[in-house]
């Protein structure tokens, strides 16, 4: 096989990673939403063993699954290996997409659970920071651009609303994101 | 000497009333004993400043390379939402801009724009 080749599958691998992972999220967090009085917040991702509601077991799952495939994602950007950002955003979505499995999979407590959460936003935060500047790096002015759009719209939600109001845009801006990025790669 | 495409021309002007609007609005909305004040005044400003330097690289003899001006016109659309959802700027009023600031950005990502600033810029 050519490395042509081989480069356009893993791109096009990374590509569909990103667009499930991001259908996946939103979808869970839209049928959350269809459950009267629950509300996303910090204390939603829980772990699918103090689940009691099947909105809460199906956000949990969702959450695992779509936290599986953001650490496959990020594995995928490492062994791109096509420029050190890129891997440096890698390993973030690693850590994020690890934490996520912990927190719903793994854990039963809420042993530094608010710790842990703050953790994974940083890192998706910093990863897609990292993948904004490759994008226009690598000359993508499109995914570039609507992906500063919405670090700067959140960034403004997260100043208005503070940390309790951030997570419902958060949720839906990153699988937003993450649906542009699979498009982006797979349209490569 | 080669005549600058209709696209630039506009592009230029919307650039140009971009940036005067938003040193209007600035000035309309001028509250000087509000605790935010320098926000208030610094956002639209920045707006104001990459409208007019979008403006400016459309000129004959700009200095921006195309991605640039692009990358700033992305940069100036996110201030813009940021300023229009923080507050700092009236609802109708960020909506205009935007959409100012978009007709801008598609003015100058068109292949006709493209081909004059390589070509016939100089």
């Amino acid at each position: 096989m050519s490395a042509e080749v081989r480069a356009e599958r893993k791109d096009r691998l990374t590509g569909l990673l990103a667009l499930a992972a991001g259908i996946i999220l939103s979808a869970v967090v839209l049928f959350g939403s269809t459950e009267p009085g629950w509300v996303l917040n910090q204390q939603s991702f829980i772990p699918y063993l103090n689940c009691e509601t099947i909105y809460e077991k199906v956000f949990s799952i969702g959450l695992t699954i779509s936290g599986t495939l953001v650490a496959i994602f990020g594995v995928d950007l490492i062994w791109l290996r096509r420029r050190d950002v890129l891997s440096a955003a890698g390993v973030l979505f690693l850590i994020a997409g690890l934490i996520s499995m912990n927190i719903t999979l793994f854990v039963s407590g809420w042993d530094s659970h608010g710790m842990l959460m703050e953790a994974m936003a940083l890192c998706i935060l910093l990863g897609i920071s990292l993948m904004n500047a490759n994008d226009w790096i690598e000359e993508r002015f499109l995914a570039g651009g609507i992906s500063l759009v919405l670090i700067l719209a959140l960034l403004a939600l997260l100043i208005i609303n503070g940390i309790s109001g951030f997570w419902v845009p958060a949720t839906y801006g990153f699988s937003a994101w993450l649906i542009i990025q699979g498009l982006k790669f797979l349209s490569e | 000497m080669t005549d600058k495409p209709t696209i630039v021309s506009a592009g230029k002007t919307l650039a140009i009333l971009g940036g005067i609007i938003c040193i209007i609005g600035t000035a309309l909305t001028f509250d000087a004993g509000s605790i935010n004040v320098m926000v208030e005044i610094g956002l639209p400003l920045l707006s104001a400043v990459l409208f007019f330097a979008v403006s400016g690289a459309l000129n004959v003899n700009g200095g921006m390379k195309g991605g640039v001006m692009i990358f700033v016109s992305f940069l100036n659309i996110a201030v813009l939402t940021f300023g229009t959802i923080y507050g700092t700027m009236d609802l109708y009023l960020g909506a205009v801009l935007i959409l100012l600031a978009a007709a801008v950005l598609a003015s100058i990502s068109s292949s006709g724009t493209a081909r004059w600033i390589q070509a016939d810029r100089i």
